[in-house]
């Protein structure tokens, strides 16, 4: 198989993370005050 | 951990746990059964599928309520002062700044109780380093505020959808919240910060995934501007880290996966599936490639795709060769 390395692959120009994270963080406001699913601890 | 007396006498006595134990459950028959949440539960059953303006009208209901918030509260509160040891039989759902209790999870609508303190909030201020954003968490939601906390919001909003990234978001208003008060957000265009509290903010969280954006978008709290996003969608972004692992596994055997993530409605997760594809076997993704470049509906994976195309398979590109890694 041919492969090319990832790295070299251009990226979008909007950054995307995945679900929970964040890129800065917030100052404290409806993005951390609201529920986050996947921290579920039962 | 050294237990307290009362934790000690706890622990060496199964039947005080077994009682907190059948306590939790009564808590939880008891909690189902109020009347305010079954009938939140029956409207809810009723409402449209995916229609996120009834969805939250079921909610907004139960908010306006007087007594629905009191009558949780009220049950919960009479369990935990008969026994030191109970626990709500809720998820609990904490941040940063909040302490909460899922009181409702649906698939259509969850329902949070939550505290958030001043003093968490300055911490949060106060160690942070670097720049900060304002998020817009994508979904529309209502809030209640049962204990505002003597709290000043500051409101955002953005002209277009927040996770597009067009242009700056913009101050709308700041002031004070009343407690009681019930507000509702629109996540897709607004967003809000805490500017100050004096005390704690108690508060029922209600939100919707219908017609919600696909990222959580965040803007740069001094620049206005936008600075990117995160998945809104959990189950798709645990997709893509299986596509990751798979590729660095070399599984070829697994090109059906890729290619069936090629077709996401979501337009970051289609790039990203076609990096890992293109990293497991180009020879298998470089039609699709050439597809992408051509028709994908969105303009950043269109540019991405063509720029992939020019730099690895121009003519001038493949006589250099150097780009290729052969793995076979």
């Amino acid at each position: 198989m041919k492969a090319i390395d990832i790295n070299k692959l251009p990226e979008l120009a909007t950054r995307v993370g995945i679900h929970g994270s964040v890129q800065q963080k917030e100052v404290g406001g409806s993005g951390c005050m609201v529920i986050v699913i996947a921290a579920i601890s039962g | 951990m050294i237990p307290g007396n009362a934790l000690a006498e706890w622990l060496e006595n199964r039947r005080e746990q077994a009682l907190t134990n059948a306590a939790r459950e009564e808590c939880r028959r008891e909690l189902s059964g109020l009347e305010p949440i079954a009938r939140l539960n029956r409207e809810l059953d009723a409402a449209p599928a995916g229609e996120a303006e009834a969805i939250l009208a079921c909610g907004r209901r139960f908010l306006e309520e007087p007594n629905a918030t009191r009558s949780c509260l009220d049950l919960l509160g009479s369990f935990a002062k008969k026994d030191f040891f109970f626990r709500p039989p809720l998820p609990n759902l904490s941040g940063e700044v909040h302490t909460g209790l899922l009181l409702l999870d649906r698939p259509q609508l969850t329902m949070l109780l939550a505290v958030a303190s001043p003093d968490a909030l300055a911490t949060k201020r106060k160690i942070r380093r670097g720049p900060a954003s304002i998020a817009f968490a994508g979904a529309r939601s209502v809030y209640k505020f049962v204990k505002a906390g003597g709290a000043t919001l500051s409101f955002w909003e953005t002209s277009g959808p927040a996770w597009e990234g067009r242009g700056r978001c913009r101050f709308v208003e700041r002031r004070a919240i009343e407690d009681g008060e019930i507000l509702g957000l629109d996540g897709r265009y607004q967003g809000f910060v805490v500017d100050h509290a004096e005390g704690d903010m108690v508060y029922i969280h209600m939100s919707t995934p219908a017609g919600a954006a696909p990222l959580v978008a965040e803007y740069d709290s001094d620049s206005l501007e936008f600075i990117g996003g995160s998945s809104a969608d959990e189950a798709n972004s645990r997709t893509l880290m299986m596509l990751s692992l798979l590729r660095l596994m070399k599984r070829g055997d697994a090109a059906p996966l890729f290619r069936e993530a090629l077709g996401s409605s979501h337009f970051y997760a289609r790039w990203h599936a076609m990096r890992e594809y293109l990293a497991l076997d180009l020879t298998l993704a470089l039609p699709h490639l050439r597809e992408m470049a051509q028709g994908d509906p969105h303009p950043e994976v269109r540019v991405a795709a063509a720029r992939t195309l020019e730099t690895f398979f121009s003519g001038e590109a493949l006589g250099r060769g150097e780009e290729l890694e052969c793995l076979a």
